[in-house]
C-alpha cells in the first residue's frame, strides 16, 4: 500500500509541474507605430474601464457623447469596475487578459496615484509615442497645459506619458456660509491666499459657536478635514520644509521640520476643531477636500440653519509659512498596452484634453476644474457656469504652488502605497494617543520595513 | 474457484481472470468515486504542491519570476518580515485560544437555558439561532456599524448608563476585544450542537444518577461532559483550524489592518501579499508555515484525544 | 400552605423567571438582526445622528425599493442565485454519488482514499488559493462565475462526503442485495434504492449549500472582476467600504443586508427540522 501512494504522490507530483509552469508574459512591445490620420467616420468599439461611482458614470457618459460628435461611428463600451480596490482589480482582469485577451478595457481610468503601480506592471501604454507625433503634427500642444499637472501622469512623475490627466484637483477650504456669519467670523480674512494663522482664528470662532449651540447642530466641531489623507498631511509637511527622504534615499523625517508640521496638525485636533460631523449633513462649516464644487453647493443649499437657507462657497487652502504648499493629484486616462485599438484609444484621450473634451467633462454634472491654462477663468469658461456667487477662484489659486505626494518615487513603485500608508499612519498616531516623538519614530521604524523588503 | 483450476490448468490465465473480476468488482467503486478522486488532484494535491514550488520564487504572474530558494522562508522567519510576520501569529492565536474555549462554555450555558422544559421553547431556540443565519458579510458590515465610535449603538447604550464610550475597532487596545466581543454572537451555533448531544445522552442515565442524589454539577461532570467529548473534540479541532484562518477581520477592518495593526490576522496578510501586493511566492511561503502550524496543532489534538468518548459503535 | 402549592409557587416562579431570562437572551441574541432591520427603515439623517437612535422615526419601507432598483443589485441577487443554485444542486449530487461508492461499493483503496479525503479538513483554504487562482487564470475561467461553480461538480467537501457516508451506512444492506439478486446494477440501486432514502440528509445538504453560497465573501472577493458578475456579499461591501453607486449610505446598505439575510432564514423557517437533525448529526458524528 505504501507503494501505491507513493507512486500516487510522485504522479501529482509531476502533473502539478505540468499544470502549472509558471510564466510572466513576454512585455508588450514599446516601439511601436503611431497613426494619427484616423477616418472621422471609421466604424469601431472601444471599451473604457471606469470605477464603480454613479460621478464617475456621469462623467464618462458625457465624455463619450462629446466624442461621438467627433467620431460618430465609434461605439464606446462602458465597464464598470468594482470597487474593492480598483487597482487590484485592473490587475486580476489583466491575469485573466493574459490568457483570454479581450477582457481588458482599451482605455483605463485612474489617478496619479493608482497610476504609478499600473505602470510599474506594465498594464499602461507608454503614450509618449502619440504625444511627441501629436506635437510635431500641432493637434497638441502643451504649453495648454499646468506643467505639474502633466508631470503627475508620468513615469515616476517626471519621464515618459502614461496617463493623461482630466482635471486639475486642487485642495480647497470649502465653508457654510451662513455659518460662518451666524458664528461672526471675520470675512475679510477669509480670501484667496488666506494665512493658516487666519484660518485657525477662524476656527476658534466658529469653535466658540459650535460649543454654545451643541444642542441644534449636534456636534461641538466645526472643521471637517481627513487628516491621514495624504493631500492633506503632505503640503503640511513640504510647506514646513520637512522631507522624508534625502536624495541618497535614506531617511530624513526626524526632524525639526516635521515635529512642527506635526504640530500644526495635532492642534487642530487637540484644539477640538476636528470631529465626525460631515459638512454635507450640516454638522461641520468647513470642509477641506478637492471635490468640485457643483457637489458641495449641492448639498448646502439643500440645508437650513437657524431657518436661513445655507449659502456655500469656497476659499484658497490656508497658505504656510514662506513656501506654502496646495496638495494636489489628477484623475485621468491610460491606454492599455496589450489593446489592439490604440489609434482611437489615443483619439479618445486626445479628445479629453481638447477644449471640447474639457467642457463635456463639465457638463457631465461635476464643474471639474480644467486641466488646461487657458481655460482657468470661470467666469468665461463652462465650468464656472451657474456659480457666479461661488468664489471659484480658489480652485486654480496659485497653482504653481500645487505639489503631488512625490517622497515615494525615490523608490520602486511597489513600495508606493505603503510609504503613504506609513506617513498616513504616522498622522494618524499623532492624532491619536501619542507624543509627537512616538509618532516619528513609529512611522521610520514602518520606513524602514517598507524599503528593507525587495521590490 | 477450485474446479475453475482444474478445468483451466494455466496459472496465468486463472490470475488474468481473477484480475479482471477484481477489477470489475470494483469497477462500480471506482466510477463512483472517479469524481472525489479527480477533484482532490486538480483542486487539493496539485495546488498544494504547487504553493510549495511558489513559495521559492519571487512571482508576481506579470513581471517577475526568479528562483530564489529559501529567501522566502528567511525573510518571514528571521529577515525583515518576521518582526511583523510573529505579530500577525501572535494575533491569530491570541484570538483562537481566547474564542474557541470561550464560545464552547458560553454555548453550553446557553443550551441548558434552551434545554429547558417550558411552553414554547422551541420559539426560543429559533430566536436564538437566527442571528447564525446572517451571512458573515451583512453580519460584520452590521457590527462595524454598531461598534461605530460616533453612530454605534453600543456607545449609545454605555453613554446612556453614563459610561464614557469606547473606541472599539478604532483604538488598538480594544479592536481584538471587539472582535472577540462580536463573536459571542456566534454561540448559538454552537448552542444547537450541545441540544443534540443532550438528546443523544440517555436520560436512563440521569434517572440513574438521581437516585444515586446526584447533583447538577456531578451530573454535569460525571455524564453530561464525558458523553460529549466526541461533540466537544470536533469543535475544537474545526474550530481552531478555522479561527486560525479568520478573515472576517478584513471586513470589520474595511479592508485595511485595524489601528495599528491591531486587526491584521494571518489570513489577511496572506490575501494582501497576495492579490494586493502580487508577492505570491511570498504569500505562499506564508500560507505553507500556516499549513504545517495547523498540521502540528491538529495532530497534536489527536494525540491527545484519548479522553474523547465515541459512543458504543466506536 | 400545603406541599402543592408550595410546589405550584416554585414552577410559577421558575416559569417566570425562565421566561424572563429567555426572552433578554433572545433580545441580546437577535440585536444585530433588530438593529439592521431599524437602520434600513431609517432615512440616511436618521443614521447619522448623534445622539444614536435606535428605532426609526418612521417607517421608511422605499429604502428597499431604492436599494432594489438603484445600482446593481438586482444584478447582483441574480449572480448569487445562479452560483447558490449551482451548487445546491451539484454539491448533493456528487457528494451523494462519491458517498455511495465509500457506504456501499467494493473499492481496494476505500480506506486510503477516505483518509486522504479527510485529511483534507486540514488544509488551510489560504495555501491552495495562489495555485487555484493561477490555474484558473490558465482555464480561462478569472473573471467569471465558474471558479465558484464547477469545483462543486468533484465532490462537494469532505465533511459532506462524510456525513452522508454516516447516514447510507445506515440504510439495511438487504435491500441493495435484494436488488442486486434482480440484476439491478450500482448506479441503478443508487437512484431508485438507496437516494431516495437519503432524502431528509440530501435537502440538509442542499439548504445548506446554498445558504453557504448565498454567503461566500473570499471566493468571490478573489475571483470575481466584472461589476456584471458580482455577487450581493461583494456588491454589499462595495458599496459599504467603497461608497460605490449611492456614497454608501448606512440605511441602504441596511436594507440589502436585510435582503440578503432573509434568504438563508426563509430557508431556515422552511427546513427547520431537517436542518437542525443535519446540524447535530454533523456535529456529533464528526
Amino acid at each position: 500500500m505504501k507503494k501505491i501512494i507513493c507512486f500516487l504522490f510522485v504522479i501529482v507530483f509531476v502533473l502539478s509541474f505540468a499544470a502549472g509552469c509558471m510564466r510572466v508574459p513576454e512585455k508588450p512591445e514599446e516601439d511601436y507605430e503611431v497613426d494619427l490620420d484616423i477616418d472621422k467616420n471609421i466604424t469601431e468599439t472601444i471599451t473604457i474601464g471606469i470605477t464603480n461611482f454613479e460621478a464617475e458614470e456621469i462623467a464618462t457618459e458625457a465624455l463619450i457623447e462629446g466624442f461621438n460628435d467627433v467620431f460618430p461611428n465609434v461605439t464606446v463600451n462602458v465597464k464598470k469596475i468594482g470597487g474593492v480596490g480598483f487597482n487590484q482589480q485592473i490587475i486580476n482582469m489583466y491575469n485573466a487578459d493574459l490568457k483570454n485577451p479581450g477582457i481588458m478595457p482599451d482605455i483605463i481610468y485612474t489617478n496619479s496615484a493608482d497610476g504609478l503601480q499600473l505602470i510599474g506592471k506594465d498594464i499602461l501604454l507608454n503614450i509618449q509615442p502619440y504625444f511627441d507625433a501629436a506635437q510635431e503634427k500641432g493637434t497638441l500642444n502643451l504649453d495648454d497645459y499646468y506643467e505639474n499637472y502633466m508631470k503627475l501622469g508620468q513615469k515616476g512623475y517626471d519621464g515618459d506619458q502614461y496617463i493623461i490627466p482630466r482635471s486639475a484637483d486642487h485642495v480647497v477650504v470649502q465653508y457654510n456660509k451662513t455659518m460662518f456669519e451666524a458664528a461672526g467670523v471675520d470675512m475679510s480674512k477669509v480670501k484667496n491666499g488666506w494665512s493658516w494663522q487666519d484660518f485657525l482664528d477662524t476656527l476658534d470662532t466658529l469653535k466658540a459657536h459650535f460649543v454654545q449651540n451643541k444642542d441644534t447642530i449636534g456636534v461641538d466641531t466645526p472643521l471637517e478635514m481627513h487628516l491621514t489623507w495624504e493631500a492633506t498631511w503632505n503640503p503640511i509637511l513640504v510647506s514646513n520644509g520637512a522631507k522624508v527622504f534625502n536624495d541618497d534615499g535614506s531617511i530624513a523625517l526626524d526632524s525639526a521640520e516635521t515635529r512642527k508640521a506635526l504640530q500644526m496638525i495635532q492642534e487642530l485636533d487637540t484644539k477640538g476643531y476636528i470631529g465626525s460631523g460631515g459638512f454635507g449633513s450640516g454638522q461641520a462649516a468647513i470642509l477641506v477636500h478637492s471635490q468640485a464644487a457643483s457637489i458641495g453647493k449641492a448639498q448646502i443649499e439643500a440645508l437650513t440653519y437657524n431657518g436661513k437657507k445655507c449659502e456655500y462657497d469656497v476659499v484658497s487652502f490656508p497658505e504656510i509659512g514662506e513656501n506654502p504648499k496646495v496638495g494636489c493629484g489628477v484623475p485621468g486616462y491610460g491606454i492599455y498596452a496589450r489593446s489592439q485599438k490604440r489609434d482611437i484609444a489615443w483619439q479618445f484621450l486626445q479628445y479629453v484634453l481638447s477644449k471640447e473634451g474639457q467642457d463635456a467633462l463639465t457638463g457631465g454634472g461635476y464643474n471639474s476644474v480644467p486641466v488646461r491654462k487657458d481655460m482657468a477663468d470661470p467666469k468665461t469658461n463652462k465650468w464656472g457656469e451657474g456659480m457666479d456667487d461661488v468664489n471659484l477662484e480658489a480652485y486654480t489659486y496659485n497653482m504653481q504652488n500645487d505639489i503631488p505626494t512625490d517622497f515615494h518615487v525615490k523608490y520602486d513603485v511597489s513600495y508606493s502605497y505603503d510609504l503613504i500608508s506609513a506617513l498616513g499612519n504616522m498622522v494618524y498616531y499623532a492624532i491619536s494617543d501619542y507624543t509627537i516623538d512616538e509618532a516619528i519614530e513609529k512611522c521610520v521604524g514602518e520606513l524602514k520595513y517598507i524599503i528593507g523588503r525587495p521590490a | 474457484m477450485r474446479r475453475k483450476l482444474q478445468v483451466n490448468g494455466s496459472v496465468v490465465e486463472y490470475n488474468r481472470r481473477t484480475f479482471k473480476k477484481f477489477l470489475l468488482d470494483n469497477l462500480a467503486g471506482m466510477l463512483f468515486t472517479l469524481p472525489l478522486v479527480l477533484g482532490l488532484i486538480i483542486f487539493s494535491a496539485i495546488p498544494i504542491i504547487q504553493s510549495l514550488i511558489y513559495s521559492f520564487y519571487r512571482y508576481d504572474m506579470t513581471t517577475t519570476l526568479e528562483f530564489i530558494g529559501f529567501d522566502n522562508y528567511a525573510n518571514l522567519l528571521w529577515g525583515y518580515d518576521s518582526a511583523e510576520v510573529r505579530g500577525v501569529f501572535g494575533r491569530t492565536f491570541l484570538y483562537a485560544i481566547i474564542t474557541v474555549p470561550l464560545t464552547l462554555v458560553l454555548s453550553y450555558l446557553v443550551a441548558v437555558l434552551l434545554h429547558q422544559n417550558v411552553k414554547g421553547i422551541k420559539t426560543f431556540r429559533v430566536l436564538c439561532y437566527l442571528p447564525c443565519l446572517i451571512p458573515g458579510v451583512v453580519s460584520a458590515l452590521v457590527w462595524r456599524s454598531m461598534l461605530d465610535q460616533d453612530y454605534g449603538i453600543f456607545n449609545a447604550i454605555l453613554q446612556a448608563f453614563g459610561l464614557s464610550p469606547i473606541k472599539w475597532l478604532e483604538a488598538k487596545e480594544t479592536a481584538m476585544f471587539s472582535m472577540i466581543f462580536m463573536g459571542l454572537w456566534g454561540v448559538s451555533g454552537g448552542m444547537i450542537l450541545w441540544l443534540a448531544a443532550f438528546n443523544n445522552i440517555p436520560s436512563t442515565l440521569y434517572e440513574a444518577a438521581d437516585i444515586d442524589g446526584a447533583g447538577r454539577v456531578r451530573k454535569f461532570f460525571n455524564i453530561t461532559i464525558p458523553l460529549s467529548t466526541s461533540m466537544i473534540f470536533y469543535n475544537l479541532v474545526t474550530g481552531v483550524i478555522g479561527s486560525l484562518q479568520v478573515f472576517s477581520t478584513f471586513i470589520m477592518a474595511g479592508g485595511g489592518d485595524g489601528p495599528e495593526k491591531s486587526l491584521y490576522f494571518i489570513a489577511v496578510k496572506i490575501y494582501k501579499e497576495a492579490f494586493q501586493r502580487w508577492n505570491m511566492g511570498y504569500a505562499s511561503a506564508l500560507a505553507w508555515v500556516l499549513f504545517v502550524v495547523i498540521a502540528i496543532l491538529t495532530s497534536m489534538v489527536f494525540k491527545t484525544s484519548k479522553w474523547v468518548y465515541y459512543g458504543e459503535e466506536g | 400552605m400545603t406541599k402543592a402549592e408550595k410546589q405550584k409557587i416554585v414552577d410559577i416562579v421558575y416559569h417566570v423567571v425562565m421566561y424572563v431570562v429567555l426572552t433578554a437572551l433572545a433580545i441580546v441574541l437577535m440585536m444585530p438582526y433588530l438593529f439592521m432591520f431599524f437602520r434600513s427603515l431609517m432615512t440616511w439623517r436618521e443614521t447619522e445622528l448623534v445622539p444614536v437612535i435606535f428605532f426609526p422615526r418612521g417607517f421608511h419601507w422605499e429604502n428597499y425599493a431604492t436599494v432594489l432598483s438603484s445600482g446593481n443589485y438586482l444584478t447582483y441577487i441574480k449572480n448569487s442565485l445562479i452560483i447558490a443554485l449551482f451548487n445546491t444542486f451539484f454539491i448533493p449530487l456528487s457528494t451523494s454519488l462519491i458517498a455511495y461508492g465509500f457506504a456501499k461499493t467494493e473499492l481496494f483503496y476505500k480506506k486510503q482514499l477516505f483518509a486522504i479525503m479527510l485529511a483534507t479538513v486540514m488544509l488551510p483554504g489560504v495555501v491552495i488559493q495562489i495555485p487555484l487562482y493561477v490555474m484558473y487564470a490558465d482555464f480561462h475561467w478569472l473573471g467569471t462565475k465558474l471558479p465558484l461553480m464547477i469545483p462543486s461538480l468533484f465532490g462537494g467537501g469532505a465533511i459532506n462526503v462524510f456525513l452522508v457516508r454516516q447516514f447510507m451506512r445506515g440504510i439495511p444492506i438487504e435491500l441493495e442485495n435484494a436488488a442486486k439478486i434482480d440484476g439491478a446494477n450500482a448506479f441503478v440501486r443508487y437512484c431508485y434504492i438507496t437516494l431516495p432514502l437519503c432524502s431528509s440528509i440530501m435537502i440538509f445538504l442542499a439548504v445548506n449549500t446554498f445558504i453557504g453560497c448565498w454567503g461566500d465573501f473570499y471566493g468571490a472577493l478573489v475571483y470575481l472582476t466584472d461589476e456584471k458578475e458580482y455577487t450581493l456579499a461583494i456588491g454589499i461591501y462595495n458599496q459599504s467600504i467603497y461608497g460605490g453607486y449611492d456614497g454608501g449610505k448606512t440605511n441602504h446598505i441596511m436594507a440589502a443586508g436585510v435582503v440578503m439575510s432573509l434568504v438563508p432564514m426563509l430557508l431556515f423557517f422552511g427546513f427547520q427540522k431537517h436542518l437542525i437533525r443535519g446540524i447535530a448529526i454533523g456535529g456529533i458524528k464528526g
